[in-house]
């Protein structure tokens, strides 16, 4: 496999070990448009003799996938009408809402090429658009932008079990899911006792899926997916899933995969040691662009080391595309924690201070200007927010000038989980400019009270600070 | 490492799929359809198979419901309106009129489900989307194929059989009937998706089309002058050819299911594209 990567493989253990110096796997730049502040790190990280090394080492190989520029954009304006009559309101008003004033940009300007037999892993945090690159290279949904060629079958495992159909026998769901990748029946029948026997279901291969435990359908989720001929082979988090002697067991199958057969693979996971292990090359995403590419276990350094954090790094603004271009609008926005000391902190905590830094630069004087911070979470609804004008602070900007508005607010009780900015900047007569969903930063549970991790309860965001009290 | 670099040992120089941002249409790609025979044929079997899961009767409901639906448009029209039957026993002749309608409406209503009823993997697994309204036809065919079987029992029961030139119509009738149940299917289904609103005008469409179609009634039911007009309705001329090619006797309205052909194909047609050309959304708005 003339892979530049697997010259590290040339050692017949193939376990490569954590911590193990990886000399230089090369890690070209990423091509898709990182903003400098954040990718200053990596710039200076990467060799560009090694980078070159690596673009002439896939140049020899043949590609397996070729991303050009690619893009997916979503409307968040939450209008997507459904029926009929807000359908026809829709093209009523359709000047308004086509103009992509609400379009969140899930993954921007993506370029790579992955070689045929690379196993590349794609990290970042939530919502930096792993899973949208996945969706997108399989053909689920259609890219906003560029262009993308895939040599060979595709197979995944984007969401374990997503071909199971729950009436369907264990056997029965077997067939549907190599069916899925485009595999014949006879293909399948030929590598129906290997994926038996390494899923271990064996004796409930007759019975409905909708009887299986979950781990049990995630190891024959697993098994069908790696044991079938795909050439292209998308790993989602399924790591996550199963005991360990499971997990174990799947690290093994991927590595031999990796080893033995030449198949290309893409794994997302949060698990950073799997993915050092695994992978040899890895993809840093954030915000939806692709900010390092790279060896593994350089991009995994650089992830925990936090070089991507959102929190604390400044995020330009002027890149971002407006509708419209007012006298002023919002150049620059950092978003971090302060400690009980004032400091601030990279981490936000529920419970904690939370300081938004608004930079605004106007091309003319503009006078008794506001600005607002709305606080979004995941499911899109504003959970908090702040503006200058609620404590009755207006500002001017002159022309060609800038300000620096603070707005730090206390007692953040925002449940743990992700959450957005959008950003307004008006004046009493018009909105000068609104900027959504750029910046993305998390929110941690306060360490004593880890079960606020619980999914979905409540539904609420924000939870005031309260008391319990049992009588 | 001596792996080969690809299992079929040479470098694939022209990419297996293209994904570009900038076409609006999906294209009509017949050797990826072809690669994917299997799934059509497994997600088919898979709507056979679930079809009748877990219900007391099985498989049993596919003679059932046609019959009880002859038994009622047989009191209804036979015995209390006393419509001819162009000399067969009514039942018969309504039950054969069925068997073509049945195969027609129940292409039509799963094609118009079965995106918006596989919402998981129409959003997290690719394949050619078209696959899955395409998938019911099969269990048409085979409920089609059931009641011919039962027909044809009774018939030779009663030394009616009808000769094999004239079974030998009854597939081309059928195809006939599927593209058309097809095209109309295909667009429903894509209309599904974006407007829930088809889900409920769809079934009342449908029982609307079954008494403006030779189901109950038999064409020669029909007043003479407004046959002509009546015939229009592209579904009308091939159920009353099915029947007659079931049955062994009647007429067939050879230009009434010449036009009939021509409508089917340029619906099945239209279907397609306009299917693939909301293609490229069905993840995003379902």
């Amino acid at each position: 496999m003339p892979t530049s990567s697997s010259a590290l493989q040339t050692a017949p253990e193939p376990t490569p070990a954590r911590g193990t110096p990886v000399v230089s796997a090369g890690g070209s730049l990423a091509k898709g448009g990182a903003d400098p502040s954040t990718s200053l790190g990596m710039t200076a990280s990467a060799d560009p003799s090694t980078s070159l090394g690596m673009t002439a080492g896939l140049a020899s190989v043949a590609p397996a996938l070729s991303l050009r520029g690619v893009g997916k954009s979503y409307n968040v304006a939450g209008r997507q009408s459904t029926t009929l009559a807000e359908q026809v309101a829709d093209w009523v008003g359709r000047a308004r809402t086509s103009s992509g004033a609400n379009r969140f940009w899930a993954l921007r300007d993506v370029t790579c090429e992955i070689g045929k037999g690379e196993i590349v892993g794609l990290v970042g945090r939530n919502g930096a658009g792993k899973s949208t690159l996945l969706k997108v290279i399989t053909g689920v949904t259609a890219p906003s932008t560029g262009d993308i060629d895939v040599y060979g079958r595709i197979g995944s495992l984007l969401e374990v079990g997503t071909g199971f159909h729950p009436e369907l026998t264990g056997r029965e769901n077997v067939f549907l899911n190599g069916a899925f990748i485009g595999m014949r029946r006879a293909e399948i029948r030929q590598r129906f006792d290997e994926i038996v026997e390494f899923s271990g279901v064996e004796a409930f291969l007759d019975m409905p899926i909708k009887r299986y435990s979950s781990g049990m359908a995630v190891r024959l989720a697993f098994a069908v997916a790696a044991h079938l001929d795909a050439d292209i082979l998308l790993v989602d988090e399924v790591l996550a899933v199963g005991d360990q002697a499971f997990q174990d067991k799947c690290l093994g199958k991927m590595r031999e995969v990796r080893q033995r057969e030449g198949r290309t693979v893409l794994f997302v996971s949060h698990n950073l040691a799997a993915v050092a292990s695994l992978c040899t090359r890895a993809l840093l995403l954030q915000s939806g662009r692709v900010i390092a590419d790279a060896d593994a276990s350089e991009i995994c350094r650089m992830y925990a080391a936090g070089v991507a954090s959102t929190t604390s790094d400044e995020v330009d603004l002027t890149s971002v595309p407006r509708t419209k271009r007012a006298a002023a609008r919002f150049s620059a926005v950092r978003v971090n924690g302060l400690d009980a000391s004032g400091a601030p902190t990279d981490g936000v905590v529920t419970g904690g201070s939370l300081e938004i830094t608004l930079t605004v630069s106007a091309d003319q004087r503009v006078s008794r200007a506001v600005a607002g911070v709305d606080i979004v979470d995941e499911r899109g609804r504003p959970a908090a927010g702040a503006s200058t004008d609620s404590r009755d602070v207006w500002f001017d900007v002159e022309a060609g000038g800038e300000r620096r508005i603070t707005l730090t607010l206390r007692d953040v009780e925002l449940r743990a989980g992700a959450y957005t900015l959008g950003l307004t900047l008006r004046t009493m007569a018009e909105v000068l400019d609104e900027v959504d969903a750029v910046v993305r930063f998390e929110v941690e549970a306060r360490p004593d009270a880890p079960y606020e991790r619980w999914p979905g309860w409540p539904q609420a965001s924000y939870v005031p600070a309260f008391d319990v009290r049992i009588g | 490492m001596t792996a080969p670099l690809h299992r079929s040992g040479v470098h694939i120089a022209t990419p297996l799929r293209r994904i570009r941002s900038t076409t609006r249409r999906t294209p009509l790609d017949l050797a990826e359809l072809w690669r994917y025979r299997d799934l059509w044929l497994t997600l088919a079997l898979r709507d056979v198979k679930l079809r009748y899961r877990q219900t007391a009767l099985g498989v049993a409901w596919v003679v059932l419901l046609p019959l009880l639906a002859s038994g009622i448009f047989t009191v209804v029209f036979g015995m209390i309106a006393k419509l001819p039957s162009d000399g067969s026993p009514y039942f018969l002749f309504v039950f054969a009129g069925y068997l073509g309608w049945n195969a027609f409406q129940n292409t039509l209503q799963r094609c118009g489900i079965s995106l918006i009823g596989n919402t998981a993997l129409v959003t997290k697994v690719y394949f050619p989307r078209i696959i899955l309204p395409a998938a019911s036809v099969l269990a048409s065919l085979l409920d089609f194929a059931v009641g011919v079987v039962m027909l044809l029992l009774v018939l030779l029961v009663r030394g009616e059989l009808p000769s094999v030139a004239s079974l030998a119509l009854v597939p081309l009738f059928m195809l006939l009937v599927q593209l058309l149940g097809l095209g109309l299917g295909f667009i429903s289904a894509a209309l599904t998706v974006r407007f829930r609103d088809v889900q409920y005008v769809l079934p009342f469409l449908i029982q609307l089309l079954l008494y403006a179609s030779p189901v109950a009634y038999g064409v020669t039911a029909v007043p003479a002058q407004v046959r002509r007009l009546y015939l229009l309705n592209p579904i009308a001329p091939l159920l009353d050819g099915l029947r007659a090619a079931l049955l062994g006797r009647g007429d067939v309205h050879w230009l009434a299911i010449g036009t009939s052909a021509f409508v089917s194909v340029l619906v099945f047609a239209v279907g397609v594209l306009f299917f693939l050309y909301q293609d490229r959304q069905y993840a995003d708005v379902i």
